[in-house]
């Protein structure tokens, strides 16, 4: 997993992050690079500094702090040498690299009628390590998969920050799209609207993550005009959008519902109550238009399934459970 | 008879001398005009093609003939083989390698450092016009090349000629 991320590194920051054990290789969710100051890395909710022989310091006067020429190798690197191909995700502060991986960016910020065009003299540099877990939502399928109908359930995920949403909204539409064998439920088409470029990690708009034989993407596409994109053209069975919120996202919800076409959301939030309160999205939930709540929490570790709701909110009997 | 052998070779060995200097002053002019062809080429790919550099530089290599073209597609592969590094060090690799096997001149090779400088760190605008700032100096270093071509193509060839004959007749 590493090795994607090796390969966009300069040869010394490269050597820094190879001299580190393996375990905690495995376990980094960030590295951060920022010209003159000291190299950190994020693993499991901590941060610590690397220093220049690649141990873990928080001594920042024993830290490895990168200099001009790392930040402009790294430049390089991640753009294939070729940085004029990159408008796009220059103007959006972040560049999706091979293996689906994000690296945010900051600089000087270069204004055209007053929006961003780009960003010059890029000086940080956010790695964020994408860490797709196959299988992540094995125990909510039987709360989607509508064994009856042969078909899914309109689904909303609610979960605050950092408990694995979007991790396990890539599970759902790879398991939806390829078909799960244990069910019988062969896979369905299956449209992913990514704007933040999470979901699928497209490079080139080619997903790099693994997102189902089904798929398409529509990569940092707005999510209520993609929806309405993919309705209009690409006859789905399923929408899949990360982090709904917007008037627009709602209305664009409400059409699929009009088409026949299913949809699996994530929502920011804590319950279904916190959800319910936000003026563009109460709508949804008051029309019953989702069947499934599926709330998150770290209660045990990222993923933890708080509690199934369905439309009328009430907790999911058991019965369903048990196909689990 | 031997001292006869020994002037023609002589003589041989001056005018070739001569030649080899009156053809650097006749290819100068040709490979500088060739090299701004190739940052046109450049200019397209990147600005209409959006192509990857190494793509790009590839597709230059393939229709510049010669040494020139050998430092481009150098610099291709050096860009897809060299692990870790920037895409100047690629550049300066490529120049490094084939320079010598063209007739340009030291500050050609100026010029063509300079340019490798900017290749590829900025956005389009940003890439033309550094692209087009190396196509007009590399016009006014030809137009310069073509004087020096007018004044020392026949010059070096005659001399070279005639340099041979003196020392025979000097040893003589």
């Amino acid at each position: 997993m590493l090795g994607e991320i090796s390969a966009i590194l300069p040869l010394n920051i490269r050597w820094i992050i190879e001299q580190l054990n393996q375990e905690i290789q495995e376990k980094i969710e960030e590295i951060r690079i920022r010209e003159k100051l000291p190299l950190e890395i994020i693993y499991e909710d901590q941060q610590a500094f690397l220093t220049p022989r690649g141990q873990l310091t928080n001594n920042i006067e024993q830290a490895y702090y990168p200099t001009r020429e790392d930040t402009f190798k790294l430049m390089n690197l991640i753009s294939n040498h070729s940085i004029y191909r990159l408008e796009e995700e220059l103007k959006r502060g972040y560049i999706t690299v091979k293996g689906g991986h994000r690296v945010g960016i900051a600089g000087k910020v270069i204004l055209e009628k007053g929006e961003v065009k780009t960003i010059r003299d890029i000086s940080s540099f956010n790695i964020r390590i994408a860490k797709q877990v196959i299988g992540s939502a094995d125990i909510i399928m039987p709360y989607i998969i509508d064994r009856k109908e042969k078909s899914i359930r309109n689904t909303l995920i609610i979960s605050p920050p950092q408990c694995g949403k979007t991790t396990l909204l890539r599970d759902v539409a790879r398991q939806i799209s390829s078909g799960i064998s244990k069910y019988h439920f062969s896979g369905i088409k299956v449209g992913i609207v990514d704007e933040r470029s999470e979901i699928a990690g497209c490079v080139r708009g080619v997903p790099q993550n693994q997102v189902g034989l089904r798929t398409d993407v529509l990569d940092a596409c707005p999510k209520a005009e993609g929806m309405m994109m993919f309705i209009r053209s690409m006859s789905p069975d399923v929408l899949i959008v990360d982090e709904i919120g917007r008037k627009e996202d709602a209305l664009a919800i409400f059409e699929a519902r009009n088409a026949g076409v299913k949809v699996i959301a994530t929502a920011h939030g804590s319950n279904v109550g916190e959800v319910a309160k936000r003026p563009s999205l109460s709508s949804l939930i008051q029309q019953e238009i989702f069947s499934r709540y599926i709330i998150l929490s770290r209660k045990r570790g990222v993923g933890t399934i708080e509690t199934v709701l369905d439309e009328q909110l009430k907790p999911v009997t058991s019965k369903e459970r048990i196909y689990a | 008879m031997l001292k006869l052998l020994g002037a023609t070779l002589i003589i041989a060995a001056s005018s070739f001398g001569g030649f080899y200097i009156a053809r650097l002053y006749r290819e100068r002019p040709i490979q500088l005009r060739m090299l701004g062809q190739a940052l046109r080429i450049l200019e397209t790919e990147i600005i209409y093609g959006s192509n990857p550099l190494y793509q790009a530089m590839e597709h230059i290599g393939q229709r510049v003939t010669g040494a020139l073209g050998l430092i481009f597609l150098t610099m291709s592969e050096n860009l897809l083989k060299f692990d870790g590094a920037s895409t100047f060090e690629c550049w300066e690799d490529a120049i490094n390698q084939h320079f010598h096997q063209t007739s340009l001149k030291k500050q050609d090779r100026e010029i063509l450092i300079n340019f490798g400088q900017t290749l590829g760190i900025s956005d389009k605008e940003d890439q033309m016009k550094h692209i087009r700032m190396t196509i007009q100096n590399l016009a006014a270093e030809e137009s310069l090349a073509r004087e020096e071509q007018k004044t020392y193509e026949k010059l070096s060839k005659n001399l070279g000629v005639l340099l041979g004959m003196l020392i025979v007749i000097l040893i003589y």
